[in-house]
Parts: C-alpha cells; structure tokens; sequence
C-alpha cells in the first residue's frame, strides 16, 4: 500500500483529469492511476513536464526498445524500485530483452549478453549509478556503440528513471502484488 | 575538461537554435553546465529544460530548503558543476558556509530551520538507502505536506538526474 491514496475519476479535479487525459492519449496509449502518476496527480503541473520527458525517454530516443529498457531495468534494480522494476521487466520480455538477462539484472549477477547495444548500455548504467562516475574504457565503449547523440539520451534514460525510482521509494510505491515483485525491495 | 565538445553557435540548426534561446529565457545564458549535453538532443533538451525549470524555480520549497536539497544531492553524486553553482545559490537563499561544509563532509549540519533539516534528511536517507524510514516520513508528511513533500521528491529525483548526466561526461565545476 503506497503512502499516497490512488484517486478515482471522481477525486480529481480539472487540472487532474487533463493530466490523466494527456497521458492516455498520449504514445502509452493508458492512463497512469498507480506508478509515478500517483506523485503526479498531488502536482499536475509538474507531472506534465515530468511525463513529457518520460515519454521521450520511452518513445523518442535513438535506441531500439530493447535497449531501453535494459538500460531502465538496470536503473530499477539499482534503486529496488518494485514499480519500475515491475512494469519494465514485462516491458523488456515483451521488447526482446532475454529472460536470463532479466534475471541476472534481478539477481545482481553479470548479464551474458549476445547483443553488444544492450551489454554496453546494461554496463555503463550500472557503472554510472554504483560508482558515481564512468570509466574511460566504459565511456568509450559506450561512445562507439551509440554515437553522442544517442549515448546522450541514453544518460538522460538512466537519470529520468533514477528521479522516477527516487520519488515512487519517497511514496513506497509499488505494482498491486506488493514490494516483493522485485526481489529485495527498498521497502517492504 | 568535459568528454563532449560544445557546439559553436554558429554551427547550430534551427532546433539546436530553439533549445538556446529556451536555455537562455530561463537562465540569461546558454551553455555550460547541463546545457552542453542537451545540445546533442534538442527536443530532449527542450523537456530537460522544462524541468530543471520547474525545479529550479516553480516548486513549492522555499528556496534555502530547496537549496538544502540540492547540494544533499550534489555532495551525494560528487558532481563539481552542480555543487560550485549551488553554493553561490544556498548561501544566497540564506544557508550558511557551516552548513554548506557540513554537508560537503557528510557531517550533521546545524540548520536553522525545522525545514533546512528535514529536507537534508530526506535528501540523504533517500539517496543512501534508496527508502524512507517511517519516522522520516511521518515528520516529512506532517511538515511539508503531500503536495509539498512531492516536489521535493521530484527536486532530489531531478537533481539526480542531472548530476548522472553530467558524471558521465565529466562536466567540472563552473
């Protein structure tokens, strides 16, 4: 049970309602009544500019959905997010992304990757996020697997989701089977 | 010295060309910072911008609290260019350089205000342990308020994101 109620049709305002409008119209093609979107009715201004950049980081960068979404789950395990982690995993599975390699970023292990796009995303997001910084190596890898543009997104990927994973632990928010949909939860 | 080049002026197409004066508006400049990234990807840029807006200027924290919460943040990720910027700003918005090394150290700052504290504690529990205690929460809630308490969510989330960004591109101190 998240610490912030979900709101019904109902309990929402004008300025709520459009929010939950423009979401469900928008390339997720569903509104968003559990997840971040539950911050985001508390402050409708400001889920729109966040939701606009979530987006972009789902829909419009230079990366293949497979990618993404490793680079997403990578972010998730690092933050025990069970939302994200929840919601991305099936997002990966239905992308491409091996079953294996979904459980080995569950299980802290090292991924064996046949895809080098994913293998170099998975690798400097973990990176970034455990050490704070990146490797020369890392960076190089990275910058010759995608190019500056798309390596760019790819930062802006691991950063959206990090501040998405911050404010849905502030809230203990987590899918409808509860925290343990990851496997040791920030919260339980 | 940053991993990306910045793009000259007069090398820019016309979205690159939009995102600089969005960049500008908000700002009064242009480049350095976060900003030389979000060239590469204006339309990213132009999102990315939008919400370092809104967190900078539009949330609901005063701004020595939402300072507080910044530099918790910078002093976490280590990043120079966040951290030189938001000294100049906390100490403009009120906080003291006691406060400011307090946090640079990790130590237990001496706030002046309920507020300064609680922001240090949400911004440095959550960042750390990557959860909320419930007694952090409890006084979080009753002080700030849902609405209020979200933004500050989103002002550490946003912050961090920023600081991600940067890291990864060695971008130094302004």
């Amino acid at each position: 049970m998240a610490r912030l109620k979900a709101l019904g049709p109902d309990e929402m305002d004008a300025e709520q309602t459009a929010l939950m409008n423009e979401i469900a119209n928008g390339p997720r093609k569903a509104p968003m009544t559990n997840g971040p979107g539950l911050g985001w009715l508390r402050n409708p201004k400001a889920g729109h500019i966040a939701q606009q950049m979530g987006a972009f980081c789902r829909f419009g960068t230079g990366m293949t959905d497979d990618v993404v979404e490793v680079v997403i789950c990578t972010t998730a395990r690092y933050w025990s997010q069970p939302y994200e982690w929840w919601a991305h995993k099936r997002n990966g599975l239905k992308a491409g992304v091996a079953a294996e390699i979904i459980d080995a970023i569950e299980n802290r292990t090292k991924p064996k990757f046949s895809n080098e796009k994913q293998e170099a995303a998975h690798d400097i997001t973990k990176e970034m996020l455990e050490n704070k910084k990146v490797s020369g190596a890392t960076y190089e890898k990275a910058l010759k697997t995608f190019g500056e543009k798309t390596l760019v997104e790819l930062t802006q990927v691991v950063g959206y989701y990090s501040s998405i994973a911050i404010q849905m632990n502030c809230f203990e928010v987590a899918p409808d089977q509860g925290p343990n949909a990851i496997k040791d939860p920030a919260f339980n | 010295m940053s991993r990306l080049k910045p793009i000259a002026a007069a090398d820019m197409d016309a979205d690159q060309v939009r995102l600089r004066d969005a960049i500008q508006t908000v700002w009064q400049r242009s480049t350095g910072g976060p900003f030389d990234q979000w060239y590469l990807s204006p339309d990213m840029g132009l999102r990315a911008n939008a919400l370092t807006e809104y967190c900078r200027w539009k949330t609901k924290l005063e701004f020595d609290v939402l300072e507080t919460a910044i530099l918790t943040t910078a002093a976490h990720w280590d990043q120079p260019y966040a951290w030189t910027t938001h000294v100049k700003n906390g100490l403009a918005a009120g906080l003291n350089q006691d406060m400011i090394d307090a946090i640079k150290a990790g130590r237990a700052p001496v706030f002046a205000t309920v507020e300064q504290s609680l922001a240090h504690d949400v911004a440095r529990e959550i960042l750390e342990t990557h959860k909320l205690s419930a007694d952090t929460y409890t006084r979080a809630i009753a002080i700030f308020g849902a609405p209020m308490l979200v933004d500050l969510a989103a002002v550490i989330g946003w912050y961090a994101s920023l600081a991600v960004q940067m890291n990864i591109f060695d971008v130094g101190a302004s």
